[in-house]
């Protein structure tokens, strides 16, 4: 189930960024690509570890695997967001 | 002989209205069933087949060793019989008065937890099966494969004897020793073992075979006869007999993680009971699926069986040796229970394993470092000097101070396992962060101890090591067995 979600948010995105690249002639230059898929793992460790963690009863694993993971994630999506201005 | 399990099948399915030609296409016969690649032990891709174990082995000092020097057997013997009396005393007076204060986790409740579970259940371990002592087979009317029936199972200790294939007037099972691997793996995991290996007896790793039983002393010996026999002196084990069925039992984590601080609580310690209850009904089950199939499956006295558990773990590739001197697996750690049976039924042998859990040993040391009796070692690198006649030597290991950890049941009153709780090894594995460390632990090979010990501390800091509160197990609502162990399964 929680594959199938996140295989839609991820198509839905992959579409939307195609579109963006598209419609209004945007590039992106080369290094954005493997900050975005970084961006995208940490985001997926961190939320997968997260329940899958609550799942396993490690709820203190499950929060300190958010923010290691996580926060990370953020930071490396902020500036992948700022290549789009 | 083979013998096919298409014998009319056709005839069968037509009866059934079962004639479908795609169902027939697919599996010919049950052969076809257990050569499919689906049918192999599924190993995570980390894990690598090795010739050698990565415990390095020196055969020529190995000794058949007497079952009887092990500490739970001989530990009076080690500490001196009035120490061990007055701890005993002491434990005594312990188990009461805690029953009476209702003290978490070594309660009335949580001790019959721990004794129900290690020493209740239909059987006790025997070098024949269960039903040998029980007079010739004689079938109950209407019985077409157990003999009497009728007679019960609760009140009489003598159980219904199993009709051999000679009995029921049929040839015996023949099937090659991929097939009857395959075939031991799936009627186990029925069983409910969780991983199963074989190893092939040779003149030198028959050395791990105890030379005499840990209960009774009597020798255990190999001769050239047909047939497994025992007497007032000793049990014998065919030549023929030349393969080990090497399988686990695996233990709750929950459960076992609910200690109190770094001692064990009857609670804890329910975890391992219960493997071992659960073991000697498996063994008996195996004994006699192979005796029906026209085999023997040989088994000792007591739960620890006619060879050394971690030995024969380690050579079947269930596992690699860790600081804890015991097995641990990739898939399920240090939280299983090893059992052995030797049967006459050829089967493939399974390979050493290199998932680079030894060498992880060498730098984790958080087992050593929590046990709260300081029998562990913390050196580094294994060595080959055994710490006391409980050891047998010819193997490079961490050899823990057995006789100290003894004590120390004896003194928190409960069978400690701390060592295992702690383990970095010991998980439910849901996360997908525990199958990427141990890729890494396995493969890594930039600056792999400073890696490791990161990885170890780490374990701290997530608080996988951290008490659980006792109380809190007897309102979860857990899985069968505590555990979920679909992993390395079909189903996972
Ligand atoms: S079981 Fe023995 S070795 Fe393990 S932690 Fe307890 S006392 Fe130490
Ligand atoms: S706690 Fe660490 S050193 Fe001890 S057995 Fe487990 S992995 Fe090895």
């Amino acid at each position: 189930m929680w594959r199938f979600v996140y295989g839609v948010v991820l198509g839905a995105g992959g579409m939307a960024l195609w579109d963006w690249l598209k419609t209004e002639n945007n590039t992106l230059d080369w290094y954005v690509w493997p900050l975005m898929l970084l961006a995208l793992a940490l985001g997926t460790l961190a939320v997968h570890h997260f329940f899958a963690s609550r799942a396993e009863l490690e709820t203190k694993a499950a929060w300190i695997g958010l923010v290691i993971f996580g926060l990370p994630a953020l930071l490396l999506s902020g500036l992948v967001v700022s290549f789009f201005q | 002989m083979r013998h096919h399990s298409t014998v009319g099948k056709k005839e069968r399915m037509n009866a059934m209205g079962l004639d479908r030609e795609d169902t027939a296409e697919k599996f010919n016969d049950l052969d076809d069933v257990m050569a499919s690649p689906a049918a192999e032990w599924k190993r995570p891709w980390w894990v690598r087949e090795v010739a050698k174990p990565t415990m390095d082995i020196d055969w020529d000092v190995t000794e058949r060793f007497d079952a009887r020097k092990i500490q739970q057997v001989s530990w009076k013997k080690y500490v001196g019989e009035e120490k061990a009396k007055e701890l005993g005393k002491r434990r005594e007076e312990k188990v009461r008065q805690w029953m009476i204060d209702q003290k978490s986790g070594y309660s009335l409740r949580d001790r019959a937890l721990d004794i129900a579970g290690a020493q209740a259940g239909s059987v006790g371990t025997s070098f024949l099966g269960s039903w040998a002592k029980t007079a010739e087979a004689t079938k109950g009317e209407g019985e077409m494969f157990a003999s009497d029936a009728s007679r019960s199972r609760l009140t009489d200790p003598a159980r219904p004897k199993p009709l051999s294939p000679e009995e029921l007037g049929v040839p015996r099972y023949e099937g090659t020793p991929a097939e009857n691997s395959r075939m031991i793996r799936s009627a186990l995991r029925h069983f409910g073992a969780t991983q199963v290996g074989y190893v092939e007896l040779t003149e030198r790793n028959r050395k791990l075979i105890y030379a005499e039983d840990a209960m009774d002393g009597k020798r255990i010996e190999f001769e050239n006869v047909e047939k497994a026999y025992e007497t007032n002196e000793k049990r014998v084990i065919p030549e023929k007999a030349r393969w080990v069925i090497v399988f686990s039992i695996q233990m709750s984590e929950e459960l076992i993680k609910r200690k109190s601080g770094l001692m064990p609580s009857a609670l804890s310690a329910a975890a391992t009971g219960a493997a071992y209850g659960q073991a000697r009904n498996a063994i008996d089950q195996l004994q006699c699926f192979l005796h029906v199939l026209g085999y023997q499956g040989l088994m000792g006295t007591w739960f620890n069986g006619l060879g050394i558990a971690p030995a024969f773990a380690v050579l079947a590739g269930l596992g690699e040796i860790g600081r804890i001197n015991r097995m641990i697996s990739p898939e399920h750690g240090p939280l299983q229970r090893v059992f052995k049976v030797v049967t006459d039924l050829p089967l493939e042998p399974t390979k050493p394993i290199d998932a680079g859990i030894m060498n992880f040993c060498r730098t984790c040391k958080v087992c050593a470092e929590e046990c709260p009796a300081d029998c562990l070692s913390k050196e580094t690198e294994p060595y080959w000097e055994p710490k006391g006649p409980w050891n047998n030597p010819g193997h490079k290991t961490w050899y823990e101070d057995s006789p100290t950890c003894r004590t120390w049941w004896a003194v928190s009153t409960a069978g400690c396992s701390t060592c295992f709780a702690v383990c970095a090894f010991s998980k439910k594995n849901l996360s997908v962060i525990h199958d990427l460390v141990k890729i890494a632990i396995a493969k890594n090979r930039i600056m792999p101890d400073k890696v490791n010990a990161f990885f170890a501390k780490m374990d701290g800091v997530f608080g996988y090591q951290d008490q659980r509160n006792i109380d809190d197990w007897w309102g979860m609502e857990l899985p069968p067995r505590g555990t979920k162990n679909v992993k390395g399964t079909q189903l996972d």
